[in-house]
């Protein structure tokens, strides 16, 4: 018998005993024998020298209090020390299996509750979506201040959420695609009022300023018609604002970059909000903005709700 | 030598030896070795009963020649076990002296 066999086997007779017991006992019987070796004994004749295995066992375990049939019943199987290390090994794996079902099933159910909690998201994302024209027109006369604040916060907690939600992504995802699903289906429908009002507003205010065309060539003509030009241009700038205000709500699909731009957007677009009246300038300014859009799909209309957003 | 008697007085011989030295297992089983011829599997399970039951302390010290080598020393309990039993061995050994003396004159 060589060392190695002789310390397994041994070490499969104490299988009963703690880890560190083992290994202690085992280092030190490997010691001995090694010593033995440096003076010039063989391998076999130190082992020798220890007697029987299944005897030396027995009285180690004794030290114990172990029952001494212990270590008999153990050396009796053809191979102890691997029967024993297969079964650490499958109860090893076991209990990894174990444990890595309940964390499975936890991940399951946080998965479920984040997919949950992303619907709730998304429907607090469309009341938002809905409430922002109105929020936009009353703020739009207090300056970025109040956006600026809030954009920041979003963007905390969206980024917080999204770093817990690492983990559980492709559930989130899956409850951000019904969620952006619904988003996307609403805004399709609140596009299409808004385009249609803006549509009907645009054709009278084109109507208006035909009407005050006409009316200015008649005053021209030296007919008595001063008031109905004005009421003409009147109606032009008012039905061109309103126009204006309706394609600005009309809610396109998002891109990042915009968000950029954003800021020096907006204190325009507020003003233009507020000033109703003063079509010229909003014409202009709407105008370029809105032509601008169409290019590259997406504007500072959207800033806000972009903002929101994220 | 009859392997009963080795055994009886084997913890005592270890005891003393340790008591005067702190050694490891393998100088220890070749003191005792010196004393009565001593299966060296059965030192080192002796060694662990009495480690087990707070006879002995251990310590780890660095050798030149491999690696760190375990000392066994004698604790407090220790000494007075070893005093226990030398004292019960003087009185067994003095009666069966006196016993076979007395054989003597039966002759």
């Amino acid at each position: 018998m060589n060392k190695e066999t002789f310390l397994e086997e041994l070490r499969g007779c104490l299988e009963v005993l703690e880890d560190q017991e083992q290994q202690d006992i085992l280092e030190e019987y490997a010691q001995h024998i090694d010593i033995k070796i440096q003076n010039g004994q063989s391998e076999e004749d130190a082992i020798r020298d220890f007697g029987p295995l299944k005897e030396l066992a027995a009285e180690i375990l004794e030290a114990y209090h172990v029952k001494p049939e212990f270590g008999e019943g153990r050396g009796r199987k053809g191979l102890p020390g691997i029967g024993s290390v297969n079964l650490k090994a499958g109860e090893k794996k076991l209990r990894g299996f174990g444990t890595a079902l309940r964390n499975g099933l936890a991940a399951a159910g946080n998965g479920i509750g984040r997919a949950f909690r992303s619907v709730g998201r998304a429907g607090k994302r469309f009341f938002c979506w809905i409430a922002s024209p109105f929020r936009k027109r009353r703020e739009a006369g207090e300056g970025r201040q109040d956006g600026a604040a809030e954009i920041p916060e979003i963007n905390r907690t969206e980024r917080a959420e999204a770093g817990k939600a690492a983990p559980y992504g492709f559930l989130k995802k899956l409850g951000h695609g019904i969620g952006s699903l619904i988003c996307w289906f609403l805004r399709l429908c609140w596009n299409i009022f808004w385009l249609f009002f803006a549509l009907c507003t645009g054709c009278f205010a084109l109507a208006a300023l035909f009407g005050f065309g006409m009316m200015l060539i008649l005053l021209f003509q030296e007919y008595p018609l001063g008031g109905a030009t004005l009421v003409c241009l009147g109606c032009f700038l008012a039905g061109g604002s309103m126009a204006g205000i309706c394609m600005s709500l009309i809610r396109r699909k998002e891109q990042k970059k915009e968000a950029d731009k954003g800021p020096g957007k907006e204190p325009a677009e507020g003003q233009a909000g507020v000033s109703s009246g003063a079509g010229a300038e909003l014409e202009t300014k709407e105008a370029p903005e809105e032509s601008e859009p169409e290019n590259d799909g997406d504007r500072e209309p959207e800033e806000e709700w972009q903002e929101v957003q994220k | 030598m009859n392997p009963q008697f080795k055994k009886g007085v084997l913890e005592l011989i270890v005891l003393e030896c340790v008591r005067r030295k702190d050694r490891y297992g393998y100088e220890l089983v070749e003191e005792v070795s010196k004393v009565i011829d001593v299966n060296e599997g059965t030192i080192y399970p002796l060694l662990k009963r009495l480690t087990n039951e707070h006879y002995f302390e251990t310590y780890l010290r660095e050798s030149s020649e491999g690696p760190p080598r375990k000392y066994y020393h004698l604790t407090a309990a220790g000494i007075l076990y070893r005093d226990s039993l030398e004292a019960e061995w003087e009185e067994f050994q003095q009666q069966v002296s006196r016993f076979l003396e007395e054989g003597r004159t039966y002759e």
